[in-house]
């Protein structure tokens, strides 16, 4: 058997199948210590599987801590059956992980809060890996701008939008004491923003408006575009006190007229 | 006896709040260098990297890969290949290394150190996939021995041979890690005293040290504790031949504090002081 064939045939035994072919492992291979060919090959399965799962476990640790070890487990051994790793990086395994937990809870095996939980850790997750970037003067930008002129916002790297109909926050915050069977979550609608400011991650409550003006201030929409939208229920003081928060957060990089 | 080699400790996220007082204190920690795993810095801005580029302020960085699969029958990844060359190019480290193994192959990605059959075929694909590597990173690759629980019964090279041919042929170093060939020489019965001295010491580049597992039934490689006395013993038996090479100590699970590591350079000087004592 040449490398190829003999590596195409060890990944889809490791990969698609998880089990072993006896008489191809007893033709080509010597078991280490006391085990045999198969007790062997084992230790490569069992190794996959268990890696993957960390590193699930990693990034999603509120919601194992919510599903508890032998749902979470049993959810991950399916998941790493239908999906194989893509990436060099252990740690970006899963990334379509609060999909496929959002198909279970259509199918009601798991709490409807639970996909948007996994979205919350995600997001978490990425914004921890972003770069701490250098404060920008919001007001001294402002003021450069003519008076009266269109502008567009530029978000540093680590700002992060996170909606959801659940206040999965306070359960993420909780994750590390668990609480099995954990309880029905009723619907809370929930706005906030993830940022990094002074190297640590901080998560700001949003309003619903201040919320939809930022989502289209991020998406490249100017200023007065996106608060249009919202004309007929925006104070001033609002928007007064939406660009206080963004002066305080820091996570706008750039004020361009337009 | 005074010793040339340089002993270091992995990075390990666990030891970052030490690792930051220190720096912040200016206090020089007991270990001479830090290899870092070169995919838990290829793809964050964050805080790894941060402490990462700190630490290379203070000390020489080797790093250190799982996933160039070196080994898979296809050519590595141009991906993989730029993103790591991008981490060189800003940590500067003084050693670049993966292992002699595949991870997989066709863009999938088993996360294991794999074994493959040490053959011809195997050590054209091997040859061709390391001058790529250096060429692409425009300096030569250490590459280290894997512990394996299977091996291949076509082999027709040893491990230390297909080494020695594999640095002969592209200029690339060894990674000699003594505690997988503790282990793989446990597990299949052979010599480990037999295996270093197949080793020219003037193509090892870099030497690891660490503690595998008993399960009872085989040895597994876990780096779960300190290194073993045989493992030390190996390179007590080297030490005049080995005595530039840098030596790093791994812990990856159960990872104890930084003391302890610190502990176990002081210990892993000892054992290389005795060898030099014992040939004067």
């Amino acid at each position: 058997m040449n490398l190829k064939d003999f590596q195409l045939k060890w990944q889809e035994l490791v990969i698609d199948s998880q089990s072993e072919d006896e008489g191809f492992l007893n033709q080509n291979l010597i078991p280490a210590g006391q085990l045999n060919s198969v007790e062997g090959f084992d230790v490569y399965i069992n190794g996959y599987y268990t890696r993957l799962t960390e590193s699930l476990g990693e990034i999603y640790e509120a919601v194992w801590s919510v599903l508890g070890d032998k749902l979470f487990f049993e959810i991950c051994r399916d998941y790493i059956l239908k999906n194989p790793s893509l990436s060099h990086n252990l740690s970006h395994y899963g990334v379509d992980f609060p999909y496929y937990l959002s198909q279970l809870a259509l199918n009601k095996k798991i709490q409807n809060f639970i996909p948007d939980l996994a979205r919350f850790e995600k997001i978490f997750y990425e914004t921890f890996h972003e770069i701490q970037h250098s404060k920008v003067n919001f007001k001294k930008e402002i003021s450069k701008l003519k008076e009266g002129s269109n502008f567009k916002l530029n978000f540093c790297s680590s700002f992060r939008l996170f909606e959801s109909d659940y206040e999965v926050d306070e359960i993420w915050k909780s994750r590390h004491e668990r609480q099995m069977p954990f309880p029905f979550m009723g619907q809370t609608k929930q706005h906030l923003t993830l940022y990094k400011k002074n190297h640590q991650i901080s998560i700001l409550p949003l309003g619903a408006v201040e919320f939809s003006i930022l989502s289209k201030l991020t998406s490249g929409q100017s200023f007065l575009e996106s608060v249009s939208a919202h004309s007929d229920e925006l104070e001033p003081t609002q928007i007064q006190r939406l660009f206080e928060t963004i002066s305080e957060c820091g996570f706008v990089t750039e004020c361009e007229a337009v | 006896m005074e010793i040339k080699n340089q002993i270091g400790v992995g990075l390990r996220s666990t030891h970052y709040p030490h690792i930051e007082k220190s720096l912040s204190s200016q206090k020089r920690l007991n270990v001479d260098w830090f290899e870092a795993v070169s995919e838990n810095y290829m793809d964050t801005r964050g805080r790894p990297f941060e402490i990462l580029s700190k630490v290379r302020e203070h000390y020489p960085v080797a790093l250190h890969g799982v996933s160039l699969s070196i080994a898979s029958f296809h050519e590595p990844s141009q991906n993989y290949l730029k993103r790591l060359k991008s981490l060189v190019d800003v940590i500067d480290p003084f050693i670049v290394s993966d292992h002699l193994c595949w991870t997989g192959v066709n863009h999938k990605n088993m996360h294991d150190l794999l074994p493959f059959p040490l053959n011809s075929e195997s050590f054209e694909i091997v040859s061709r996939n390391v001058e790529t590597v250096q060429a692409y990173l425009k300096r030569p690759l250490l590459l280290e021995n894997v512990s394996a629980y299977l091996l291949f019964k076509e082999n027709t090279y040893t491990e230390a041979q297909f080494l020695s041919e594999l640095s002969k042929k592209t200029g690339c170093k060894v990674l000699l890690d003594l505690n997988n060939i503790y282990v793989n020489a446990s597990n299949f019965n052979q010599s480990a005293q037999k295996y270093i001295e197949e080793l020219d010491a003037k193509n090892i580049g870099q030497i690891h040290l660490g503690g595998p597992s008993d399960t009872g039934k085989f040895l597994f490689d876990t780096h779960s504790c300190e290194p073993p006395q045989a493992v030390l013993d190996l390179l007590t038996t080297q030490a005049e031949k080995y005595d530039t090479i840098p030596v790093l100590i791994e812990w990856d699970m159960d990872v104890p504090s930084f003391a302890v590591m610190e502990s176990q350079v002081e210990r892993t000087k000892s054992a290389i002081s005795k060898g030099l004592c014992n040939t004067l």
